[in-house]
């Protein structure tokens, strides 16, 4: 009996320990990953405050003195684009996940005449490349007179950006149960009032997410902006970024550093406050074909 | 019984009001179907006027004589009843009003003005061989040749004292303009210019030059050379006139704006014409003017600018003639076109008749149409049915209507662009949508011939296998790494937690930066990485990652160690865990193992995110160029060229629009075949 009790107890401190062990070996492993995945972020904030001269001394010494003018010299170049970056993309992301919502709500809860081809066209718009469209797109916006203004990232954004989006919002607000739309309707409230104060403050995570992604990726893309915004003043900050880099890749990599470190502190600032949400609304389960 | 009873409601419905008649459906709806064939009726009327009135705007027709040749300028003579064309095939030929040769003379050079003294019946010719001929206007001898310093540009004459104005174009950096008198030849006025001069004339007094330059200027001078006002076109000028009676200068430049000015050189108006100015002129009174261009577009207008009318021939139009009588239009071609000065006076009401006529057209066609449906009670209903479906389901149908309208400008109809051309030769040279032909398939031909296309598939096929490598390997391992972690008890740890957010943070790096970044560490003199290689000693290993041939590939590749992608990697936990946990617990009791785990429940339980992850891997990759671009630009030679790259600069650097659409064809064909393939593979999978 005792003896059978001790070989229990053996057994599951072994069983402890092994799951000890595989517990402390994928740690390590994962710490191993987050490390290196963090190593450009270090490597940035660390060269950023280097001068052009202890770039080529050593550049694993620590940068004493720091260099804080490097971030003078990025701030005064770049503002005026980080600023534009901060505008045009709130505006173009707030635009995707309000259509986004409204026609993931409409082809989720209601059924209506021609439901089913609107629904394909929408969705077929996630096999068009981008690249097919990019000449006409170009052209289209040249000869409607958008041209240089902020209206011509915005519109083709919107479009583009809300297919995603609705097919997300879609599966989201279906899974929502249907009995609460039901009780809603009985109590009188209308399609947009159910809407309103039933599915979108239940679809928080996944617009969360759309809220993320989209500014992620609007605020990254710089194909686009370079050609339809000419004057610097109006010019988003992925393609001021390059410009700034290309003209102090040479002379100051100090510098250069210091405006990739300012290009993502929006980012940083949009993430920390949506960060639980996004993370929520991803691993929800929505994100699936 | 039944029947008298049917009959009695059918006439109750006949007499009775047609919103009763409407209620009462089953009947045909006698009132609406004789409106019905009213509008019918207009219609026809319609056309009728329509086709009448588009007719009658048809004022142009065509001169037989001068055929075979390309014609580039025209003078009518009514007192000699003679008509003179000068060629760009070097000749000068003369006709009587009917078209019977009457004398032609070569002299070497593409004929570039003409002017006419019908008081001593002389026939002036400027030529592009820098000379001036004067005719004997009724037989052709060449009475005078004076030469002039350049091309003969434009000509202007004061037949009261002789003097004839001419522009002529040295070089691209200087002409002259001169005075000379007709009878001697004598100099009596000349002025160089620092650019070429296109268009010239006499004030209405003949006391001034107007001149328009090739840098967009237009400038009045006195007699002895001083400038006196003047005024600026947006770019060059390619023709001047001034106008007899009111002495306005109009002017037209290369970009199809045209300006006219008082005669002090203030600005009166200016238009926009589509396509890139070559011709002007005007009628004697100034009531008329036409400019024509260089895509064959031909506009005639009042003097206030409206446009009156507008036409389009097959050539560039290098004249515009006002005669008294019949007006002229030279292209350069064989085609000349004439024209009644008289019928232009008619053409503004019948064409504004023509327009109306078709907008009437059009709304009679419609109410017809509606009449008729309200008429018979089977369409009716299915009118009705159509509108109240539509008015039942109005929210659905609102709240996605941005969403569509949206779609159909900024997308659709750009998809529909890109179908139709890249199946055409759209270039930076074409100047008018109108001049863009259809070539078939040459531009499919062209991207398997030119080869940059297909250099680029190679580097596509390698990176895009490479990114399906990084998209299945790193971030479904910490995926289960970090689902896998849990407290000695069984329960979900903290550390799950915590690890999430840091796998997540890096991706706020903008993808632009964190390019740019990578392009900083591969640098061969600072770079992170040749620093790294020379701190451990291994100098040898070191290169010019990006701007070697060999390794420029890997290194973008290479780019984004360790490669955890953290939208996948949120994807794959988020299928994880949401796998029903009595699975586990079936599994766990039939001894499964951690291995049989991860093939039997956890790949097939996450299908569909990877189906949605590989599908828009494939998409992204297929079309991704952006890395390329900031890094290398597809070079050190080709070496890092892909096709979305290609496309890129096709659209942008090199303006072949249809062959970028063409590119742009073939990958959306490769996409849809590879993501409905995807699609399939995966469904029979999941059954």
């Amino acid at each position: 009996m005792t003896d059978n009790t001790a070989n229990v107890l053996k057994m599951r401190k072994k069983r402890r320990m092994r799951e000890m062990s595989f517990q402390t070996l994928i740690t390590v492993i994962t710490i191993i990953f987050v490390l290196l995945a963090f190593i450009p972020i270090f490597l940035m904030l660390f060269l950023s405050l280097k001068s052009q001269s202890q770039f080529y001394a050593n550049l694993w010494a620590l940068p004493i003195p720091p260099r804080w003018q490097n971030y003078n010299a990025a701030w005064n170049q770049l503002i005026r684009n980080m600023v534009n970056s901060v505008v045009t993309v709130s505006v173009g992301t707030l635009l995707i996940v309000s259509l986004a919502a409204m026609s993931g709500y409409v082809f989720a809860r209601l059924e209506f005449p021609l439901k089913n081809f609107l629904f394909m066209l929408m969705l077929a718009l996630m096999m068009i490349p981008g690249v097919l469209t990019l000449t006409p797109s170009f052209k289209l916006i040249q000869r409607i007179g958008l041209k240089n203004t902020w209206w011509a990232l915005w519109l083709p954004w919107a479009s583009g950006g809300q297919v995603m989006g609705m097919y997300l919002c879609r599966t989201f607000i279906s899974n929502q149960p249907a009995s609460l739309f039901e009780s809603a309707r009985i109590d009188g409230a209308t399609e947009f009032k159910a809407f309103f104060y039933i599915a979108l403050p239940l679809a928080k995570p996944i617009l969360a997410t759309l809220v993320v992604m989209n500014m992620i990726s609007l605020y990254g893309d710089f194909i686009w902006p370079l050609l339809v915004i000419e004057s610097n003043t109006k010019q988003v900050i992925s393609v001021a970024i390059q410009t700034y880099s290309s003209a102090t890749g040479m002379t100051d990599y100090g510098a250069m550093i210091a405006g990739f470190v300012m290009a993502t502190v929006p980012l940083v600032i949009m993430f920390s406050f949506s960060s639980r949400l996004y993370i929520e609304g991803i691993t929800s389960g929505a994100v699936k074909a | 019984m039944a029947l008298k009873k049917t009959r009695a409601a059918a006439l109750n419905t006949v007499n009775d009001k047609p919103e009763n008649a409407g209620q009462t459906a089953g009947n045909t709806n006698r009132v609406t179907l004789v409106i019905a064939v009213v509008l019918v009726l207009a219609v026809i009327a319609a056309t009728v006027v329509h086709v009448y009135a588009h007719e009658q705007t048809n004022i142009f027709g065509f001169v037989e004589y001068g055929a075979s040749l390309q014609n580039n300028r025209i003078l009518v003579s009514d007192e000699l009843d003679m008509v003179y064309l000068g060629t760009y095939q070097n000749n000068v030929l003369a006709f009587t009003r009917e078209g019977d040769p009457v004398w032609s003379s070569d002299i070497g050079a593409a004929i570039g003005a003409m002017q006419f003294d019908s008081h001593k019946q002389l026939l002036i010719v400027g030529s592009q061989n820098r000379n001036v001929y004067v005719y004997n206007a009724l037989n052709g001898e060449i009475l005078h040749t004076y030469p002039v310093n350049g091309k003969v540009r434009d000509m202007d004459y004061n037949p009261v004292n002789g003097q004839l104005l001419v522009a002529a174009e040295a070089s691209a950096t200087s002409s002259t303009i001169y005075i000379l008198d007709i009878d001697s030849g004598e100099e009596l006025f000349s002025t160089k210019l620092k650019q070429p001069a296109q268009g010239a004339g006499f004030s209405r007094d003949y006391q001034y030059i107007f001149y328009g330059d090739s840098r967009g200027r237009v400038t009045k001078l006195d007699l002895n050379g001083d400038k006196v006002a003047d005024s600026k076109a947006r770019t060059e000028v390619v023709a001047l006139s001034v106008v007899h009676e009111t002495g306005d200068v109009l002017v037209l430049d290369k970009l199809g704006n045209l300006f006219k000015f008082d005669e002090s050189l203030n600005e009166l108006y200016k238009l926009e014409l589509e396509g890139e100015g070559k011709a002007l002129g005007a009628s004697y009174d100034g009531h008329w003017i036409a400019a024509g261009t260089r895509e064959g577009d031909i506009y005639i207008l009042d003097g206030s600018g409206k446009i009156h009318f507008r036409d389009r021939q097959n050539y560039d139009i290098t004249q515009v003639y006002f005669g008294e009588d019949i007006s002229y239009v030279v292209t350069l071609s064989p085609e000349l076109f004439e024209f009644s000065t008289r019928k232009l006076d008619n053409i503004n009401y019948m064409s504004n008749l023509s327009t109306w006529s078709l907008i009437a057209l059009i709304a009679c066609a419609l109410a017809a149409a509606a009449a008729l449906i309200v008429t018979f009670p089977r369409s009716r209903d299915l009118a009705k049915r159509f509108f109240k479906s539509i008015y039942r389901h109005r929210v659905a149908y609102l709240m996605l209507m941005p969403s569509i309208v949206l779609i159909l400008i900024f997308n659709y109809y750009n998809v529909f662009q890109a179908l139709y051309y890249a199946f055409t030769d759209w270039s930076l040279a074409t100047r008018t949508m109108r001049e863009i032909n259809f070539i078939g398939f040459d531009n499919f031909i062209k991207i398997f011939k030119e080869g940059y296309f297909l250099l680029g598939v190679k580097n596509l096929v390698i990176m895009m296998v490479a990114s399906f490598v990084k998209l299945l390997t790193v971030p479904l391992l910490l995926a289960e790494l970090v689902f896998a972690m849990r407290t000695l008890s069984g329960e979900s740890s903290r550390r799950r937690y915590w690890f999430r957010l840091l796998l997540v943070m890096p991706m706020v790096v903008p993808g632009v930066v964190s390019t740019l970044m990578w392009k900083n560490i591969y640098d061969p003199n600072i770079g992170a990485l040749n620093t790294l290689l020379k701190t451990v000693h291994l100098d040898s290993w070191t290169h010019s990652w990006l701007g070697n041939p060999d390794t420029a590939l890997g290194a973008i590749i290479f780019m984004g160690f360790p490669f955890v992608n953290s939208f996948a990697f949120l994807v794959y936990y988020g299928g994880l865990i949401n796998i029903p946990a009595d699975l586990f617990e079936a599994a766990r009791v039939d001894g499964s193992t951690p291995l049989w785990n991860f093939f039997h429940i956890h790949l097939p339980l996450i299908s569909p995110q990877l189906k949605m992850l590989i599908i828009t891997t494939f998409i992204g990759s297929v079309q991704d160029y952006g890395g390329v671009y900031l890094l290398t630009q597809g070079g050190p030679g080709t070496a890092t060229y892909v096709p979305g790259l290609e496309l890129y600069y096709a659209a942008t650097k090199f303006g072949q629009y249809g062959y970028a659409c063409a590119m742009g064809l073939l990958m959306f064909i490769v996409i849809l075949i590879g993501s409905l393939v995807n699609l399939r593979m995966k469904t029979q999978e999941l059954n």
